[in-house]
C-alpha cells in the first residue's frame, strides 16, 4: 500500500509541476501579446553635447511595445549671456522599435558658441503605426551635466516613486 | 469506483473544463493554446495504445484484489502470449507479459518525445527564428501534458502489479498453512 501512495505522490508533484509549465507558458504568451500593442512614450535616458560633432545626442529609450518613429526634432539653444535661437522640423525619421534605444543626433547652427551652463532643448515629435495622433516630447541639457542613465534603472526608480505618491495621497 | 464516485469524478472535471475555457476564452483562440491542443492530441494518437493497455493493467489488479472474475484469455492476448502459455502461471505475470510487449511502443514514444524536447531546446537556445521558437515551445508543452499522463499510468500499472504480487503471496501463505 505504501507504494500506492508513493507513486500517487510522485505523480501529484509532476503534474503539478507540468501544469505549472504549461500555464507559465500561456500566460507569457498572453502578457507578451497585450505588451506588443501597448504604445510607450519615449524616455530620454542619455544626453549629452556632443563637440566635435556641433550637436546634441539624445539616446531615447522606448518602454512600449509598439514601434514608434519619429518624425522631426528641434532645438533651442539658450546661453547664459546673449541671445539663443531656436530650430525647428530638423527630419530625423528614425524607427525606434519596442523595449530598444536609438541616439538622435540634433545638429546645432555652425557658428554656435556653446559654453557649459548654457541650455540646450531639444524636443522631437513622434508617431505610432495606425494611430493617427502625432505626439511631442522635448529634454533640456545643462551644457557640463551630461544625463546617461540604466534604462531598467530609470522604470525601477519611476515605480518606486510612483509608490511614494501613492502612499502619501493614502496617508492625507 | 462504484457509479457514483465516477459520475462526479465526470461532473467536476466537466464543471473545470468549462471555468477554464470560459476564464481563458480569449487565449484560447490564441495559436499557442491550439498548438497545445494539437500537441496533446498528436501524441496522444501514438500513446493512446501504451495508455489503453496501461488501464486494462490497472483494472485487471484492482479486479483480482477485489475478489472479482478477470478474463486471463484476453490479457494473455494483449501480451502476446496464447492461453495455453499462461494457463499455470499467475496473474502477475501476464500483466508483467502486457508490460514486456508494450516496452518497444514506450520506448518509441519517449524518443519522439525527446526530440521534441531537444529541439525546442535547441530553438531556445538559438538568437533568431522568434516565432517558430514560440509554436515549438507550444507543440512541446501539449506533448508534455500527454507524455505526463503516459508517465503517470505507467507508474500506477507497475505499482498495481506490485501490489497483486503482494496479494498473490499472501494467498501461498494462507493455502500452505491451511
Amino acid at each position: 500500500m505504501r507504494r500506492t501512495l508513493t507513486t500517487a505522490i510522485l505523480v501529484t508533484v509532476l503534474g503539478v509541476l507540468v501544469g505549472m509549465g504549461i500555464g507559465g507558458f500561456v500566460t507569457y504568451q498572453s502578457v507578451k501579446g497585450y505588451v506588443q500593442s501597448v504604445p510607450g512614450s519615449p524616455i530620454v535616458v542619455g544626453a549629452k553635447y556632443d563637440s566635435g560633432k556641433n550637436a546634441l545626442v539624445l539616446t531615447v529609450f522606448n518602454p512600449g511595445g509598439l514601434p514608434l518613429t519619429v518624425i522631426n526634432g528641434d532645438l533651442i539653444f539658450k546661453p547664459k549671456n546673449g541671445n539663443g535661437y531656436a530650430l525647428a522640423n530638423i527630419p530625423l525619421n528614425t524607427v525606434i522599435p519596442g523595449g530598444s534605444i536609438v541616439q538622435l543626433v540634433i545638429k546645432l547652427k555652425n557658428n554656435s558658441v556653446v559654453k557649459e551652463g548654457d541650455i540646450l532643448r531639444g524636443g522631437f515629435t513622434y508617431k505610432y503605426p495606425y494611430i493617427g495622433q502625432i505626439y511631442y516630447t522635448n529634454y533640456p541639457l545643462t551644457v557640463g551635466k551630461p544625463l546617461s542613465e540604466n534604462p531598467s534603472e530609470v522604470l525601477r526608480k519611476a515605480k518606486e516613486e510612483a509608490k511614494k505618491v501613492e502612499a502619501s495621497k493614502e496617508n492625507k | 469506483m462504484n457509479f457514483w464516485m465516477v459520475l462526479l469524478l465526470a461532473l467536476f472535471i466537466l464543471w473545470a473544463v468549462v471555468i477554464w475555457i470560459q476564464l481563458n476564452i480569449v487565449s484560447l483562440i490564441s495559436p499557442e493554446v491550439t498548438l497545445i491542443v494539437l500537441g496533446a492530441l498528436g501524441f496522444g494518437l501514438f500513446a493512446f495504445r501504451l495508455l489503453a493497455n496501461y488501464v486494462a493493467i490497472i483494472q485487471a489488479a484492482d479486479a483480482y484484489i477485489s475478489g472479482e472474475a478477470v478474463d486471463r484469455a484476453k490479457l494473455s492476448q494483449k501480451g502476446g502470449k496464447s492461453e495455453e502459455e499462461t494457463k499455470e502461471l499467475p496473474l502477475s505475470a501476464i500483466l508483467a507479459f502486457i508490460i514486456a510487449a508494450m516496452e518497444p511502443y514506450r520506448y518509441t514514444y519517449y524518443f519522439a518525445f525527446t526530440l521534441l524536447l531537444m529541439l525546442a531546446l535547441a530553438l531556445g537556445l538559438m538568437p533568431l527564428y522568434n516565432e517558430v521558437k514560440t509554436y515549438v515551445e507550444a507543440l512541446f508543452w501539449g506533448s508534455a501534458l500527454t507524455t505526463f499522463f503516459v508517465w503517470a499510468f505507467e507508474s500506477f500499472a507497475t505499482t498495481s502489479i506490485e501490489e497483486l504480487i503482494e496479494k498473490e503471496q499472501q494467498e501461498e501463505k494462507v493455502q500452505v498453512s491451511s
